[in-house]
């Protein structure tokens, strides 16, 4: 399928020709004196182009510095001193239509920034950005009744009223019929079981109660991208597990595209199958989950219970990759290339009643490689 | 522009539910503005009570004139003051977002979205003086000049909006200016003087004040059948003009806005 | 040596808020400015006004201006929104210092700040229009004015004490505040000096402790009243200062007793 966009742009030129589809008018006007005129400019390109596109994307904020103490207060009257601190890093990456993506790194990472960059909150300080055919930072209204974004820390219901009277403002902003309305309402108020408290004052409602609402906020009006900022934080665990379960349950029927940043791994490991790991602004891994072990870690897990005790001096071999021992049970680091032999030699020379080969704890993994950026 | 109505009907609808729910909030809210309204005629009763004229009004005319104030102050409550005072909160954590991410303009949801129902009783009680000054000086009251003195108000009330607005914008540079709108007010209380007494001091600085005396003293002067001197053209100029900057200068200002985290 | 070291830590968060001191002091100035034009076109038509001259109404109001910024207490609303209704009073009660001195002197500051800044303009103002203000200052009206400077602080930071404590037992008197405001605005003389205004508003405001606030101090400065008036003003502001008193202890003793028993 093809794409159509006409850009209109005035020019002090006398004459232009217009092209449209296949030929070619010229047109000309003379406004008092004023050569003013018209070119219309029509651009074919291929729609096949991914749903979100970034490239090079960078965004650097001025941090002012400050003494402490009251001499420092002074000196501040009269002279201030910036440093520039780079938040995003020229990251790039494309997601399709219907993904679910994790964004991961520590606090401070540029998960947000680079969130607010592609939902047009804040402007980039330099890099191209299009999300779903348009730049974010125009924040055209077509646009921007396509898109959510939830943040886990703030809510934009009314806080002394129910969550109810923010959903008919939203039902009015985003211009959503009487039926899409009560359909979608129903829909979403059924996955998360909140019949009893859309009519309650959201003040008194307790934490995981205003995340739920503020979902269904945020999604009346089927949006085509969800940004997701932290949305599991400071919830109790069964709260964590419901919403991923409703995340999971909404991108699978609405094939809607999900950015979820968390800092939380369940979050991640539970729902994504693709991930983008940032840490200092800048983008460290960009690819399935499963395959990070696998790039940033040289090591393997074998796991061993024995049938019958077994003495540590016979493993003297691999004394250097032992991890835990006790006199049935065995566990070793083992490089990657080596997992398989070392496991078929273990099999051979000892009374094994279960062995397991295993990718490391992504989350150790993922510390790891935070930690040694960290040192850089 | 339906849309907009659309939105801002809804937006009064709620606004009343907060007012139902809340009682007592809006109980001292209504004393607390039938004070202030009933301070403006003090105010400028004790200022003309050892004289009869100032710089050709006579005392009723300006009773009359804090009377509009009343009424203007009011307005300005009711429509919009309330969302200028959450401003430098809203802009210092970071809220701004939610207003930036939905597909309608910041500057009107933004703007808008607080209405203050307890300034009503206060539009009462200065229609009751300007209109019992008018009865006392006989001052014919017709239908066109009640037009002209409402549609010339609702001119300064979109002056002010402007220059609130102009103000406010500041905010998103220094977000902890929250006094900011108190000193807004007290700009607002240049409308209770007349024009002639900044015209009198033919100090060019102060002309700045200009603008802020047309707002009521203009109005005022239709319903007293006054003599204008090219009093509405500068009003409707200063407005068109003001407004038009406001709104440029908030997209302006929207590029810099960093977004707490 | 404590006191100096919250008051100086006071001082340091104020400097943060350098502009913001700015803007709150912009507002005062206005308003004084703007009453002197009026003022001017009242007395182009007449040069004296019972007892008052364009040049004596102007130093009033610029005197005003300094005053009621440096002398108008605004404690309450942190006694009764922060202390008392959010709970942040129990931080004070954990410490060995009286809860009215220690917001005396987080108060201080914010009033010496603008204080500054009113004298400033004083100076500034002097300069420049010195000879459209027409004061008549000798040691004698200094003194005086100077003790009930300190009398009326002290009238007014109590004052304002025992209307933020109404929150012990009001949730929700901001309606009732903000007439009490408007009336002190005009019984402080801050509208019109009182001797302008009718007389049943002089006669009213000499049964409040308004005046001796802002509206005679001012008028010392300005040597409008022979020495045994002044002791009468000085002596009128010990009465209130020591009913103040009074009422702020037992205010404070059953508040204290209401505020603990329900753990607000």
């Amino acid at each position: 399928m093809l794409l159509l966009q006409v850009e209109i742009s005035f020019t002090t030129d006398i004459l232009w020709t217009v092209p449209t589809a296949n030929y070619w008018f010229p047109i000309s006007s003379r406004l008092a004196g004023l050569h003013l005129g018209l070119t219309a400019k029509l651009i074919l390109y291929n729609q096949i182009m991914s749903i979100i596109n970034v490239e090079n994307l960078s965004k650097s904020f001025k941090i002012y510095k400050k003494e402490p103490g009251i001499k420092g207060s002074f000196k501040s009257l009269f002279k201030r001193e910036y440093h520039e601190k780079k938040a995003v890093n020229n990251v790039s990456f494309n997601i399709e239509e219907g993904e679910l993506i994790g964004f991961i790194g520590p606090n401070g990472a540029g998960k947000t920034t680079t969130l607010k960059c592609l939902s047009g909150l804040i402007c980039p300080t330099s890099g191209k950005i299009s999300v779903l055919g348009t730049n974010p930072f125009d924040r055209k209204r077509e646009f921007l009744k396509k898109i959510a974004l939830v943040m886990g820390q703030k809510s934009q219901l009314w806080w002394d009223l129910p969550a109810m009277e923010t959903y008919l403002l939203n039902k009015d902003i985003y211009e959503i019929n009487d039926t899409a309305f009560k359909k979608t309402l129903d829909e979403l108020v059924d996955l998360l079981q909140v019949q009893d408290i859309i009519n309650v004052q959201v003040r008194k409602l307790s934490l995981g109660q205003r995340m739920k609402c503020e979902l269904i906020c945020q999604l009346l009006h089927s949006p085509k991208v969800v940004f997701l900022d932290e949305p599991t934080i400071g919830l109790d665990v069964m709260m964590q597990k419901r919403l991923r379960e409703f995340i999971k349950t909404y991108n699978k029927e609405h094939k809607a595209t999900i950015i979820l940043t968390s800092h939380y791994m369940e979050d991640v490991e539970e729902l994504c199958k693709r991930v983008i790991i940032i840490n200092y602004g800048e983008k460290l891994f960009d690819g399935n989950l499963a395959d990070i072990s696998k790039k940033f870690s040289w090591q393997k897990i074998i796991t061993v219970v024995f049938d019958k005790p077994v003495e540590k001096e016979q493993l003297s071999i691999l004394k250097s990759q032992i991890k835990s021992f006790d006199a049935t049970k065995l566990v070793l680091h083992v490089e990657r290339e080596r997992s398989n032999k070392i496991a078929a030699q273990l099999l051979a020379d000892f009374p094994i009643a279960d062995l397991n080969i295993e990718e490391p704890d992504i989350q150790e993994v993922i510390r790891a490689v935070f930690a040694k950026n960290a040192k850089k | 522009m339906f849309y907009y109505l659309r939105v801002y009907w809804r937006l009064l609808k709620i606004n009343f539910v907060y007012l139902l729910a809340y009682r007592l909030n809006f109980i001292n809210k209504v004393i607390s503005s039938l004070g202030w309204g009933f301070y403006q005629i003090v105010w400028i009763e004790l200022l003309t009570y050892k004289t009869q004229s100032v710089f050709g009004w006579s005392k009723n005319e300006l009773i009359a004139l804090a009377g509009s104030f009343v009424i203007f102050t009011a307005l300005v409550h009711f429509f919009f003051s309330r969302n200028f005072q959450e401003f430098s909160r809203i802009i210092n954590y970071g809220q701004l977002d939610e207003y930036l991410i939905k597909p309608i303009d910041s500057q009107f949801l933004l703007t808008f979205k607080i209405v203050d129902y307890s300034n009503v009783f206060r539009i009462i009680i200065g229609f009751y003086f300007v209109f019992s000054i008018m009865i006392k000086d006989h001052i014919a009251i017709s239908l066109v000049n009640v037009m002209g003195y409402l549609a010339l108000m609702g001119c300064g009330l979109v002056m002010t909006y402007g220059i609130w607005s102009a103000f406010s914008t500041i905010i998103i540079w220094h977000p902890q200016l929250s006094n900011l709108v108190d000193f807004l007010f007290n700009l607002n209380g240049m409308s209770r003087y007349p024009k002639e007494m900044i015209l009198n001091t033919g100090n060019y600085l102060l002309f700045f004040l200009l603008p802020f005396t047309l707002i009521l003293s203009t109005p005022t002067k239709i319903l007293f059948q006054k003599t204008l001197s090219g009093d509405i053209e500068l009003l409707l100029l200063f407005t068109i003009i003001i407004f038009i900057f406001s709104r440029w200068f908030w997209k302006f200002a929207l590029r810099f806005y960093t977004s707490a985290s | 040596m404590r006191n100096f070291r919250i008051f100086l830590l006071h001082c340091q968060q104020i400097l943060e808020y350098k502009l913001r001191c700015f803007i709150w002091f912009l507002s005062p100035i206005q308003n004084c400015l703007i009453l002197i034009l009026f003022w001017l076109g009242v007395f182009s038509g007449q040069k004296q006004i019972a007892g008052w001259t364009m040049g004596s109404i102007t130093a009033y109001y610029f005197l005003l201006t300094i005053a009621s910024s440096m002398l108008n207490s605004h404690i309450e609303g942190d006694v009764s929104e922060f202390d008392i209704k959010k709970g942040d009073l129990v931080r004070y009660l954990l410490q060995p210092y009286p809860y009215f001195w220690r917001k005396f002197f987080e108060e201080m500051p914010w009033r010496v700040l603008q204080g500054s800044y009113g004298i400033i303009l004083l100076t500034g103002s002097i300069l420049i229009f010195g000879n459209f203000l027409q004061l008549n200052i000798n040691l004698l009206n200094l003194i005086c004015s100077l003790i009930m400077i300190i009398l009326a602080y002290f009238i007014s930071f109590t004052y304002k004490m025992n209307l933020g404590f109404t929150s012990f037992w009001f949730e929700d008197a901001r309606g009732f505040h903000q007439l009490l405001e408007v009336i002190a605005i005009i019984l402080c003389g801050e509208v019109v000096p009182l001797t302008l205004a009718p007389k049943y508003v002089q006669q009213i405001a000499n049964l409040t402790p308004f005046p001796y606030i802002i509206y005679y101090p001012v008028t010392v400065f300005q040597g409008k009243y022979i020495l045994t008036d002044m002791l009468k003003i000085i002596s009128v502001q010990l009465f209130w200062l020591s009913a103040l008193l009074i009422l702020k202890e037992i205010l404070w003793k059953k508040g204290i007793k209401s505020f603990t028993a329900t753990g607000q």
